[in-house]
Formats: C-alpha cells, structure tokens, sequence
C-alpha cells in the first residue's frame, strides 16, 4: 500500500472515530490530528464512497421509530456578523447524500434534555433549504454551524477572560464584549469530552470565538475557515437527536458535524451538560 | 482614598437603583468584591492555629483581641489551588450568618461603588456548590470584578461547626 492509501486510511479511520464518537455509537478510538493528501481521483472517489458507507452506517443505527408529533414553528434568529471578515461563499461541490428518512426520535428518552416540542425538530427551518455554513476548526476537529444562526466572530483575548469558580470546566469563563461579557465554552470539552485528552493532545490555541446568535454564549475555537453554501442534499441529516441534540447532521463533503445552534443554546441555558452526558466518560 | 471619593462622586445611588460599596481583594489573578457592610477589618497575615479535626476548609484560629475566630482557606472553599503566604497577603475579618470569621485572601485592593444595575448575574451551569457564592459579574475599569456573597459561602451545617 502507498504512503498516500495509508494516509487517507487513517484519515477514515479518524471521521470514522470521529463521526461515530459524535453519533454516540461505537467507541472508537481517534486517530491523530487530520493530513492534507494529494490523492489521485479514484483514491478520492473510493474512500468518499467508503466515507458515505461509513456514516450511513452510523446514522442508520441511531434510526429509532416512534408516533410523529407535530413540529412547532421553528424561529430564525437575525445574523449579525461584525468583527472579523468571513471569505465570499463558495459553492460546494459535493457527493449528494441520499436525503435521510425523517423518523421521531422517543420522546421519553429525550425527557431530560429537550422538551418535546423541541425535541420533534429533527431538521431545523434553516436546513430546509439551501443555507450558507462556516467552518471552523478546534484542533483537530472541524465543525460546521449556519452563518444564520451566528451572532458573530471575534479574536479571543485569552488574558481577558475572567473564570468564575465553581462552574464546570467546559465553561472557561466571562470575556468582556460591548459594554457586557460572553459566556466562553470550551467546545472541545463541551461536544466530546470523552475525547478531550486526544482533541487537545497538540495543545488547543483558542484564537477565536463564534457567539451562538444572540445569546451571550460563544464557542472558542482553534480557526476559523472559509463560508459555504450548501443545499439540503449535501448533510446527512440526524434521524434522531440521541444524546446529542446539537448534532444537526453531516456535511457530507467535508465529514464534518454540523451545529444545531437553537438546541445548542438550549442546553447551554438549561444546564444540560450533565444530563447529556449522564453515564458518559467525561475527561477529567 | 482618593479613588473612593472619585468613585463616590461618580456614582449616585437612587431608590430604583441603590449603590452598594464592595470590598475588593485577589485571589490569583481574578478580583472579587464583598459587601463593604459584612467586613469589619482588615489584618495582615498573622500566625493561624491549625484545629484538630477541623473541616477542610478551615485553616485554623487566630488570637483576636482575645477573641478567637475561624479562619477559613478561601482559595480551597472556591476550588482554586492552594498558594503562598506573600508580603500582601491578609485575613478579612467579615460577620456573616450572625458569626465574625476571617477569610484568608491573598492582597486587598480598594472599596469601591456599584450601582445595583450593574451587577450581572452569571451563567447558570454545573452543579457545584461554590457556584452559589457567586453573587453577581461587574465590569469596572475593563477588569470583571466577581462579586461574593458570603452567606452563602458555608451551608448551615458549616456555619455551626465553626465554633471551637
């Protein structure tokens, strides 16, 4: 096998650890912080065919049935993005994924993390459709959120954040912004805490910060990459919230998580973590 | 004292919106505030008895004009790690819960004013107890000052067992 089968290999192994980590499936172990290859075509069209295989897979066993409940109105907070410049969206060319079968997740079984009218929102209102999406990176993981949903992106100024004792360690603290304070969360530690030791095996610079609409929270983050367009097609959407109700779904072309912020939020607000992660390893 | 008559000056308490005069002091790189009414002084770090079969939380006793009081390890009650006495450090002796305690803090800044609307509340998250001392955030010269409420320092049960 070439240096480059064996590295786009571990890449797989990696999403593969990666995704099924967030799914909250098999326990697999990640590999180490993601290579850029240069692969020739085929390499690439088999192991994004092996990618697809892999989170139908895994999002297939998270598929539970159960009576439909009617869905509330969803609501659409305004964007409003200031501090720092986000590149012109781009198109994203993509491998469509075959649109995901819309089944409701238990209710009883999401009891403690999302009431009911929230919890029978599998695809949000902003997903319907074609929607603009910001990656960003936290070491080596890479999310993605709507940029409808985000508040804004600002420089992190790391000595100017005040931690209060007391609180979790997901939560790094209060950092001055507009005559007020955003709440910082440690995102690595918040969206997989027990793979936080190899997320932050290479040390985390958290430059940055993306301020979940227009909530005091913010999401600290490693970089911040390029806006896309995607359209419904390109995300494999959840069909069924699981333990991790602020997993929207897959952007396919780029095997990474996608954010629902509005569920995000909400767990943020309603002190979820510990419920969310009740019977789960949480690093230390 | 300069800096609380400025203070003083700049901010008028009203009925709606009383100003309320903290006392501040350090505690690693974070400042926090305490209700200026609840201390009733400041000493310079002094010999501290150890107790035996005291709480964890106690350091031990000083010789107060003849009376005895508690002195308790602030940083360990606030889950930071433990540090150095230094030149700056101090005991607040404070009256809470009917009870006159000292808090080991490591330097006391100044007293300042606040206007009630400018306290903020913090996040609601976790579940630890030390969480509930938090009164309340304040912006104040582009430093946040974390504002304690020292009743709630110690449960009930804690308060009682303070007596030697």
């Amino acid at each position: 096998m070439s240096r480059k089968h064996q590295s786009i290999s571990q890449e797989d192994q990696a999403l593969a650890g990666y995704i099924a980590a967030m799914f909250g499936n098999a326990p697999q172990v990640m590999a180490a912080p993601l290579r850029v290859v240069e692969a020739t075509q085929p390499v690439v069209e088999e192991t994004e065919a092996a990618k697809l295989a892999s989170v139908r897979k895994l999002l297939a066993e998270t598929v539970v049935v159960a009576a439909p409940v009617e869905a509330p109105p969803a609501k659409a907070p305004a964007m409003e993005i200031q501090p720092v410049a986000v590149p012109e969206p781009a198109p994203v060319v993509a491998s469509p994924a075959p649109r995901a079968i819309v089944e409701q997740a238990p209710i009883e079984e999401l009891a403690l993390i999302l009431p009911p009218e929230r919890a029978a929102n599998l695809i949000p209102e902003w997903g319907e459709k074609r929607f603009q999406t910001l990656f960003f990176r936290v070491g080596p993981l890479t999310l993605a959120v709507p940029l409808s949903q985000l508040g804004g992106i600002f420089a992190l100024e790391k000595d100017r954040i005040t931690s209060l004792f007391g609180k979790p360690k997901w939560f790094l603290g209060l950092h001055p912004y507009q005559g007020g304070n955003m709440q910082i969360v440690d995102t690595a530690r918040w969206v997989m805490p027990e793979k936080y030791a190899e997320v932050t095996a290479e040390g985390l610079e958290l430059d940055y910060v993306i301020r979940l609409g227009d909530t005091p929270w913010a999401l600290a983050c490693t970089q911040v990459h390029d806006a896309v367009t995607l359209e419904h097609d390109d995300i494999r959407w959840r069909s069924s919230l699981g333990r991790r109700p602020w997993l929207a779904g897959v952007v396919v072309g780029k095997m990474c998580a996608l954010l629902d912020v509005d569920n995000f939020i909400f767990l943020l607000e309603n002190n979820q973590f510990e419920n969310r992660h009740q019977g789960l390893p949480v690093a230390p | 004292m300069s800096n609380e008559v400025s203070s003083a000056a700049r901010v008028q308490s009203s009925r709606d919106d009383p100003v309320l005069q903290w006392v501040t002091f350090k505690l690693g790189n974070e400042t926090y505030g305490i209700n200026v009414m609840q201390v009733q002084e400041v000493l310079r770090y002094t010999e501290i008895a150890a107790v035996p079969g005291a709480p964890s939380h106690v350091l031990g006793i000083i010789n107060l004009r003849g009376n005895v009081v508690t002195v308790i390890d602030t940083r360990m009650r606030f889950g930071l790690e433990p540090s150095d006495v230094t030149e700056q450090t101090r005991i607040v002796i404070i009256e809470a819960e009917q009870q006159v305690i000292g808090i080991l803090v490591d330097s006391v800044a100044e007293v300042v004013y606040l206007r009630q609307s400018e306290i903020e509340m913090t996040p609601n998250v976790g579940n630890e107890e030390s969480a509930k001392f938090i009164q309340g955030v304040c912006n104040r010269d582009n430093e946040l000052l974390i504002l304690v409420d020292l009743n709630k320092m110690l449960n009930e049960q804690e308060w009682g067992e303070l007596n030697f």
